[in-house]
């Protein structure tokens, strides 16, 4: 450090002395200015005063970019006119060190700017020597390409301000080639002419302002680094007298006399992964083709190649080749079939004998043999073509026979499969005795683990077991394996699908005889149900509700149903839920209320989620069950109450309701109309003389007259019960008139007020003395003498007052309005006195009602006319009737 | 010859030889194409060119490869020669393909010579320097041009061929010589 000092210092004398010879406008130096510093290295920079003495050594100090003072503890005093610092490089940014005097004299702050001095730190890491160096030349066309491309792994740092570059270089016997420099990782090299068989020496130059450092140099055969295409046209060829074996043949991607390859070659069976490779010992040699061998007959292989130099190890293998697919010729079956039975018929009557290909059925089984073999010894064999549309594998299943075990007859049967090639081995399967038999063992354990199930069962207490079969069955598909007599815990190697229920059992078979251990259901993995279930039918209760329900269809389920959830609402209410067993499919909801509307739902649950139902709706019964038989018989009670109370009444009261509803007629022989004079007072005649023969009566307010009276005959016979039984009312004491058309008025037009002021007795009465009687020829000019009484104190009416308007007039005039209330006290009389006409036989059609409007808007003469010619025809049944009298 | 095995790897003499063969094979192309395109015939005959002794069998292994290196020296200087009076005299009549394979040829031709001088060195030869100081070859005319550079294709294939047979003979000498024990597994035999 002191020496470079010292040089510094030298350094400094010099340019002082330049200084000197020349007008300088700075009183301050700083060395050394390097163009590049080292990061984390230690920087020492001197600075020297000169031509000046306003300042020394000690009004010097440093700045790092003008703002970090440097701390004094780094500075050296090398005298008094110089002052060295040093300073550790950190940071990548490049910065400035300023060498600044604090003097405070005058002088010094007029020249502020020649008392300030800095050197330009430019930061840099040193190069470093790059790492993992590969080039690669790839084919192209049939030659090799001319450029290598390489690529490395940077060591150290860069910076903004001193970047490092690569060069690649290159170096062979006849030359030396070098890259364009880069800052990146990867470049090429243009080598002109590939060098075959050359050893090339290949290195990278970093290099920056710090220095320069090589990578390690790679020495290898120019070939080494070429990357060919793969091995083309690559083919399989099936030869038929090999049966175990594939004839590949290839050609070189390249010519061999520019770059000898090795091969390698990997194959596996179709659908498979797992690759074998060809030890490349076997393929080092200038070959194209190859004799794969130990291949399993009528498989498809597949093949691949690839190829690299073949001298040294370190060459570039090529890309793998197009898959070459190709299958083995076929040989004849080399394992026995796979035979097994499955009970059939409706009640396990039968086996069906099943088999399924060998397991080295080496070619497509065409048929089975079956040999039957009874106590008696071997039958004929029985050849079962097999299905051909299925792809012959050891999967396929083939139903050979099926075997009734009733008849008891066969005890054996043995099964050989038949290929283009050949006959397999036998297998044979004892017939069991019963088709289903209880399972001997009980404990049988069935699980799942990362996609696989397992089965373990326990091995029964006898011996003699020569293997087991672990058979599993979906609806429509059985399967089985056989494992050997030592094994307890397999797992299940056919392809098992997810969320489908399997019967697995275990079955043991023992010289020859099969007997089932266990069974058990289980799935491989279970899903939530794919389908709610179905609510089919609710019985709606006044306060409970019954729910019957159909189980999910097995293949919907996807697993074992944990439970059900029976969820229900009112309407605008939150839902309640009520868990249910899984075994049940049918509930009955409580406590629900009356006439109310329920909507409900069923969630069914596995272990993987639940599936709700689709919703349901049912309405409570409006009462409950023997309300409505209450009712009715409360009701019925109730009316026999009453009809008995009514009977009672009617037998307690027989005179009065003899009195009232068959009154004592007058006999109209024992009349005193002839005596009776307007003299006698009538108060005292009215209670025997109700009605007179000769004489009608028309009850006020109650008789109407329609409108074209005479025209409308029918629809007033309609009307005629009505006016009977409601609109006519006798007059006052008995008096009444019935054959003449105004015999009596009891005129009510006075209206309400009038009816307060008469309410229990305003009755007028015309009584009409008529010849009709006797010469029963009605007419308002026949009539002679009329004699009106009125007990009201109520002035007469105009045609009271003027008979022979009133004569003319007729029934217009006997109009009265419908007011029974006004007459409440007369009414029963009135009906009274109707059931007298009907006694008497009297039409009541005889009476002319007369509607109020009729009246009010009907021209007096017009109608007058109408109702006289109404009178006459009314009053001829009248005449009849009263003949007999 | 063992002794020249000895300091060069069988595999860089395998080089070599592998590189003759290269230089054989592009001759030939470039004589079919040369043939093909001045219209010759295949058993035309051709002068000679290079005046060196053929490495004969009598000769040591050194004496050999100093042979065979000298006339491969003189080969390549014919064949850049050749090379410029054919772009001096017939440029443009000669297709692509030809030109690629003549460029790939000199190349190759220059990469045997030095791997050739390698070996020599090995042997305790010294290389020569690929400089013909004979007088260049000025044709007459075009005609002896042509048959001149025919004349310098067979010289080179002539080289490559007997670089490829002297390669192999080295080969199969190291083939029957014993296996030489590493200085490692010696020293560690002594211990």
């Amino acid at each position: 450090m002191m020496s470079s000092m010292v040089l510094q210092l030298f350094g400094l004398a010099f340019v002082t002395s330049v200084l000197h010879g020349h007008e300088f406008s700075t009183h301050l130096v700083t060395a050394p200015d390097l163009p590049v510093v080292e990061i984390g290295t230690n920087f020492t920079a001197t600075c020297v005063i000169v031509n000046t003495v306003e300042a020394t050594a000690d009004n010097l100090y440093w700045n790092l970019s003008e703002s970090s003072v440097v701390p004094e503890k780094n500075y050296i005093k090398i005298n008094e006119s110089a002052l060295a610092v040093t300073i550790l490089i950190s940071g990548e940014e490049s910065e400035w060190l300023f060498c600044i005097c604090k003097k405070n004299s005058p002088y010094v702050s007029l020249n502020k700017s020649k008392f300030i001095h800095g050197i330009y730190l430019k930061k840099a890491y040193p190069p470093r020597r790059v790492e993992n160096l590969s080039c690669v030349a790839e084919q192209a066309g049939k030659m090799v390409s001319n450029t290598l491309n390489c690529k490395w792994d940077v060591v150290g740092g860069q910076t903004e301000d001193a970047k490092t570059n690569y060069t690649v270089m290159v170096q062979h016997d006849s030359g030396t080639y070098r890259s364009s420099t880069t800052i990146l990782n990867t470049t090429f090299v243009d080598l002109g002419l590939f060098p075959h068989y050359m050893q090339l020496e290949v290195w990278v130059v970093a290099h920056n302002l710090l220095g320069t450092v090589e990578s390690e140099h790679l020495k290898q055969d120019a070939n080494e680094f070429v990357k060919t295409h793969p091995p083309s046209k690559v083919t399989a060829i099936p030869e038929e007298p090999f049966p175990n074996s594939l004839l590949i043949k290839w050609q070189h991607p390249i010519d061999d006399v520019r770059i000898k390859l090795t091969y390698q070659i990997r194959y596996c069976q179709s659908g498979s992964h797992a690759w074998s490779y060809i030890p490349l010992g076997d393929t080092d040699k200038v070959i194209t083709s190859f004799r794969l061998q130990n291949l399993q007959p009528y498989s498809a292989y597949v093949i691949q190649m690839r190829c690299r130099n073949r001298d040294g190890n370190s060459g570039r293998w090529s890309n793998w080749s197009a898959n070459e697919t190709k299958t083995t010729p076929e040989d004849r079956p080399r394992s026995k079939p796979d035979l097994w039975q499955l009970s059939g018929g409706d009640y396990g009557e039968e086996v069906q004998i099943i088999c399924k290909d060998p397991k080295h059925a080496n070619g497509r089984i065409t048929s089975f043999g079956l040999i039957p073999y009874t106590k008696n010894g071997r039958l004929e064999q029985e050849i079962i073509l097999a299905d051909q549309n299925q792809n012959s594998s050891e999967s396929r299943v083939t139903l050979l026979k099926k075997i009734s075990l009733a008849d008891k007859q066969l005890v054996k049967v043995c099964v050989n499969a038949n290929n283009s090639k050949g006959t397999s081995p036998e297998a044979c399967l004892g017939i069991p005795v019963r088709s289903s038999e209880r399972p001997t063992v009980e404990e049988l354990k069935v699980w799942t683990q990362e996609g696989q199930m397992f089965v373990e069962w326990k091995r029964p207490n006898n011996t003699g077991v020569t293997e087991y079969v672990v058979e599993w069955a979906r609806p429509g598909k059985t399967d089985w394996q056989r494992e050997n007599k030592t094994t307890t815990r397999t797992a299940i190697k056919g392809s098992l699908e997810k969320f489908v229920r399997y019967n697995v059992s275990v079955y043991v078979i023992q010289s020859g005889r099969i007997r089932k251990l266990v069974h058990r259901e289980a799935y491989l993995e279970q899903g939530a149900p794919e389908q709610g279930p179905t609510i089919n039918k609710s019985y709606p209760a006044y306060d409970n509700a019954r729910l019957v329900w159909d189980e999910i269809p097995l293949d919907k389920r996807r697993g074992f149903i944990t439970n059900y959830n029976i969820s229900y609402r009112k309407e605008n209410e939150a839902p309640k839920s009520i868990p249910v067993p899984a075994n049940k499919t049918s509930y009955t909801l409580t406590g629900l209320l009356g006439n109310t509307k329920y909507e409900v739902w069923i969630s069914a649950s596995t272990v993987a989620g639940s599936k709700n139902s689709n919703p349901h709706s049912f309405t409570t019964l409006r009462y409950a069950p023997g309300t409505i038989e209450g009712i009715v018989v409360g009701v019925s009670l109730g009316f026999l109450f009453f009809v008995l109370m009514a009977l009672l009444l009617c037998f307690l009261k027989k005179d009065v309701l003899k009195e009232n509803f068959w009154p004592q007629i007058p006999n109209p022989g024992e009349s005193t109309i002839g005596n009776w004079s307007p003299d006698y007072p009538p108060k005292e005649e009215t209670p025997k003389e109700n009605c007179v023969s000769g004489v009608s009566v028309l009850d006020v307010g109650v008789c109407e007259v329609k409108l074209g009276f005479e025209e409308d005959k029918t629809s007033l016979s309609l009307k005629k019960g009505k006016y009977l039984s409601e609109e006519h009312s006798s007059g006052i004491g008995g008096s009444s008139c019935m054959s003449s058309p105004r015999q009596s008025v009891s005129d009510s037009d006075e209206g309400p007020d009038l009816a307060d002021s008469t309410a229990s007795t305003v009755q007028y009465s015309s009584v009409v003395a008529s010849s009709g009687y006797k010469g029963q020829t009605p007419s308002s000019h026949s009539q002679h003498s009329i004699f009106s009484r009125s007990e009201s104190t109520q002035p007469l009416l105009d045609s009271e007052e003027h008979p022979d308007v009133s004569l003319q007039e007729g029934c217009r005039q006997v109009q009265h309005p419908p007011r029974p209330s006004l007459f409440t006290g007369a009414e029963n009389q009135n009906s009274m006195e109707s059931d007298d006409f009907r006694l008497l036989g009297v039409d009541h059609h005889d009476f002319c009602p007369l509607r109020e409007d009729t009246e009010l808007t009907t021209e007096p003469d017009s109608l007058s006319a109408d109702t006289e010619s109404a009178a006459v025809s009314s009053y001829m049944p009248q005449l009849g009737g009263y003949r007999p009298q | 010859m063992g002794n020249v095995m000895m300091a060069v790897s069988r595999t860089k003499v395998t080089a070599v030889t592998n590189l003759a063969a290269l230089v054989e094979h592009e001759c030939t192309n470039l004589l079919i194409l040369y043939r093909k395109q001045e219209n010759l015939p295949e058993d035309m005959e051709s002068d000679r060119l290079v005046f060196i002794s053929h490495p004969s069998s009598q000769l040591d292994t050194k004496s050999k490869l100093q042979s065979l290196h000298t006339g491969l020296g003189k080969c390549y200087s014919l064949l850049e020669r050749a090379i410029a009076l054919e772009e001096e005299e017939l440029d443009g009549v000669e297709t692509t393909e030809y030109k690629n394979t003549r460029g790939r040829l000199k190349g190759e031709l220059l990469n045997l010579l030095k791997s050739t001088g390698g070996l020599l060195k090995a042997a305790g030869g010294k290389p020569i320097k690929v400089l013909d100081d004979s007088e260049p070859y000025q044709p007459s005319n075009l005609f002896h041009l042509k048959l001149w550079v025919y004349s310098v294709l067979m010289e080179v294939k002539f080289w490559s061929s007997t670089a490829i047979a002297l390669l192999r003979e080295l080969q199969a000498v190291a083939a029957k010589e014993p296996p030489k024990k590493s200085k490692k597994s010696t020293r560690s035999t002594r211990r």
